[in-house]
């Protein structure tokens, strides 16, 4: 397939004008112009991106018709060995319709209830089953030290009840897991969870734990101090009040979702000092992910928008939407931009999103299929 | 002191529509919108070169002020039916997030009790400025806030009390309105033994068309109160509306208004996932007017810039879906009047922008100006550094 003659924004801050882009095999297999193919989408006059990334997401693991709230295993706060995967009803995830906005990948993460709350997957957003969706197994651990894991444990008289008891269990785990051999012989549980945390220290997966507030990303980081492992912060409301202590850790920042419960209203967050760190050299990515909830896809870009206020470049919030996310989860190699050799997801705009309200997607296509066609679309 | 913004590209909102002006602020009212306004020696000016001038945003359908507290205050559950309710009593006006509401160009919001109850109580229009000790009330009876299918179902049904279904909902509604209308034809001596008398003088307004009814309800519950509604000569907006696109035909013929939204929700069950912004088009395009809502602190108030931005997306002009987010609320909740739109006469609410909301991603609150005073102001980098 063929997509001939559009404006390409490659990911990293190129823009190719009147460039085509060859899909053969689901993967981007030339870029140039000139390009031949029986099979052709006419993208002049159109904006080309690469697929858009949400950082972190549960949608599919809600189960609306029996409320089962299959994203987060409550029953511990410490529950390393789990995996988000197999909680994900590929239906629920695709009436999200996440291609109409342009969304290709997804960051499934267990939610924020656990201390320790399990491993996180990417996925495309559309499949017929989860199998097929997956990009990366396993391609995190995730945590979390807000209210939601108070509000949920110690509501019940369980460990944690405070801010303090949430450290606590969090420093502990890591210890544990450092020095396994330390605890004596290791139970089946505790060897596969030995097993997940050397991945973490190996540093092969980023560790994304959610905090909101200056005080919670401060602890978490100074917390972490004593381990070397890839650190990325999600529901981070307050990254730009937290600054110092984020460049100093070169922790990622993955914000969350600002419209659900006025979400920017009560974390005041400085939007300003988040884009300065993304210039220092911050990977920033942007999700649907609220505290104890996840969003509609249009949320996305209603942050992109919250971002262009306080200032922020078309390029930087493209890295935000793309670059950034694909290289906290180690998928750079098969998305994130429009370059030879990766998976094929494009998504085809009448207008730039990032800049007009009135811009609207045509076409998306994940791994080379055209998942979706906007009907009528009459492009300017 | 007069207060004169000058150069704006003025979307007005009436009659003159888009026009390049100035406007001349007198007492906390519009006086003048005219090209070159000569300034008076005292007048303060506000050079707007660049900038869009709009009348303060309004949101229709609000619970600000009730939700940030430990105990709830949204609905009063004791009962299905407290038409006599006045929302006014629950709300803490002095929430930050008043504050917030003006930092956006919110400038006035309809209040409401929450939707647990067939119908819920008195609604009130205020300006956005009260957390600042200026608690001005517009209309202290905006709407009477009612409420189909599933909240008062649950609400209700869930402690073995009526109603349990949305059949007795229907039945419930329709008999508070027979109640008002006996009591208003007896000359207000008529009283049936399941209503008091203030639950019914609360209705008389209602059934002589001057206060809305403010209907939670989507779906299959929109065609449902319709029908009922067909009896009564009142006025109603159908709010959320989510999962219109079967009854637009029926919403234009009925002559109501839709309040629209709160929008980018994630795709549950149910009307949850028909949010459509096509519906909002199919809508317009009808005639019918539509509000966009962000049921605040359910989203955040300033998502109602974004969802008029998704009314555009598909299809909606850009001045219409500015109409969205001021004259039309004004208009459904009795305060056209006063505010809603930038004519000589009405309050000086104003907000400029730096781009035009719901066409430019980027466009960002400059300046908010309530009842003629700068309520809010953008520190620019370069204005900044000159204070210092």
């Amino acid at each position: 397939m063929l997509i001939k003659g559009g404006t390409l924004h490659i990911g990293d801050g190129r823009i190719l004008p009147d460039t085509d882009i060859l899909v053969q095999n689901g993967k981007i297999a030339a870029i140039g112009t000139g390009l031949m193919d029986k099979e052709v989408i006419d993208a002049s006059g159109k904006e080309v991106f690469p697929g858009f990334i949400d950082a972190a997401d549960y949608a599919g693991c809600i189960d609306m018709a029996y409320h089962a709230h299959d994203y987060s295993e409550n029953s511990s706060p410490v529950v390393p060995y789990v995996n988000i995967k197999h909680s994900v009803d590929p239906d629920e995830v695709e009436r999200q319709e996440f291609y109409k906005s342009g969304i290709t990948s997804m960051v499934m993460v267990p939610g924020n209830k656990n201390v320790i709350g399990g491993m996180a997957a990417v996925l495309k957003t559309t499949g017929i089953n989860i199998n097929q969706m997956v990009v990366k197994e396993q391609a995190a651990l995730k945590g979390s030290v807000i209210n939601t894991v108070k509000e949920t444990f110690g509501s019940r008289g369980v460990k944690p009840s405070t801010r303090m008891g949430m450290m606590n269990l969090l420093k502990e785990t890591f210890a544990k897991y450092q020095k396994p051999e330390e605890c004596g012989k290791l139970s089946y549980i505790e060897a596969k969870n030995r097993d997940i945390f050397q991945k973490v220290f190996a540093k092969e997966v980023p560790f994304v734990v959610a905090a909101n507030t200056k005080a919670e990303i401060e602890s978490v980081i100074e917390g972490l101090k004593p381990y070397d492992v890839k650190l990325a912060i999600c529901n981070a409301y307050q990254a730009g009040q937290a600054k110092e202590a984020i460049l100093e850790a070169k922790a990622a920042v993955i914000l969350g979702e600002f419209s659900h419960m006025s979400s920017e209203v009560h974390y005041d967050t400085d939007f300003e000092a988040i884009l300065e760190l993304e210039r220092q050299g911050i990977p920033v990515a942007i999700s649907l992910l609220t505290d104890d909830n996840v969003l509609g896809r249009e949320c996305l870009f209603w942050t992109v928008s919250k971002l262009k206020k306080a200032g922020a470049a078309e390029e930087q919030i493209l890295r935000m939407l793309t670059v950034h996310p694909a290289e906290i989860f180690g998928i750079a190699d098969v998305a994130g931009t429009l370059e030879v050799g990766k998976d094929a997801d494009i998504v085809i705009c009448c207008g730039n999103p990032i800049e007009a309200c009135d811009a609207y997607v045509t076409e998306t296509l994940i791994r080379g299929q055209m998942v979706y066609r906007k009907e009528e679309a009459v492009c300017c | 002191m007069r207060l004169l913004i000058k150069g704006a590209v003025v979307y007005t909102m009436a009659e003159q529509g888009v026009v390049h002006a100035d406007v001349l602020v007198q007492d906390g009212k519009i006086i003048a919108v005219a090209p070159g306004i000569a300034p008076e020696q005292e007048d303060q000016i506000l050079h707007a070169e660049g900038m869009y001038l709009l009348p303060g945003l309004m949101d229709g359908h609000v619970h600000l002020g009730l939700m940030d507290m430990e105990s709830g205050e949204i609905s009063e559950t004791t009962a299905p039916v407290t038409p006599d309710m006045e929302i006014e009593y629950s709300v803490d006006f002095a929430s930050k997030d008043f504050t917030y509401c003006m930092k956006e160009g919110i400038t006035s919001v309809c209040i409401i009790p929450g939707s647990s109850n067939i119908i819920g109580g008195k609604g009130i229009v205020v300006k956005t400025n009260c957390a600042e000790g200026k608690k001005e009330i517009l209309n202290s009876y905006a709407c009477m806030k009612a409420a189909m299918g599933g909240n008062p179902q649950s609400a209700f049904g869930r402690r073995g009390k009526a109603p349990a279904t949305r059949m007795e909902i229907l039945r419930q509604f329709r008999a508070y309105l027979e109640a008002v209308r006996l009591f208003t034809e007896s000359g207000e001596r008529e009283i049936t033994s399941a209503y008091r008398r203030s639950e019914l003088l609360a209705g008389v307004p209602v059934l002589e068309g001057k206060v809305p009814i403010k209907i939670h309800c989507t779906r299959h519950d929109m065609a449902a109160v319709m029908q009922v509604l067909k009896d009564f000569p009142v006025k109603y907006t159908l709010d959320h509306a989510w999962g219109t696109a079967p009854y637009v035909d029926q919403i234009a013929e009925a002559g109501c208004g839709v309040m629209f939204g709160p929008a980018g929700c994630y795709r549950g069950l149910g009307e949850g996932r028909e949010i459509d912004f096509r519906d909002v088009r199919s809508l317009y395009e009808k005639g019918v007017e539509v509000a966009m809502i962000s049921d605040a602190p359910l989203l955040s108030p300033e998502s109602i810039i974004y969802e008029a931005g998704e009314a555009v997306s598909a299809g909606v002009p850009v001045e219409e879906a500015l109409k969205m987010i001021t004259l039309y609320p004004a208009r459904w909740t009795g305060c056209e009047e006063r505010i809603g739109s930038i004519e000589p006469g009405k309050d000086a609410d104003l907000v400029l922008f730096n781009g035009l909301p719901a066409r430019d991603v980027h466009a960002r609150v400059m300046y908010t100006i309530i009842s003629g005073n700068i309520v809010y102001k953008m520190m620019i980098e370069e204005e900044a550094k000159k204070i210092c």
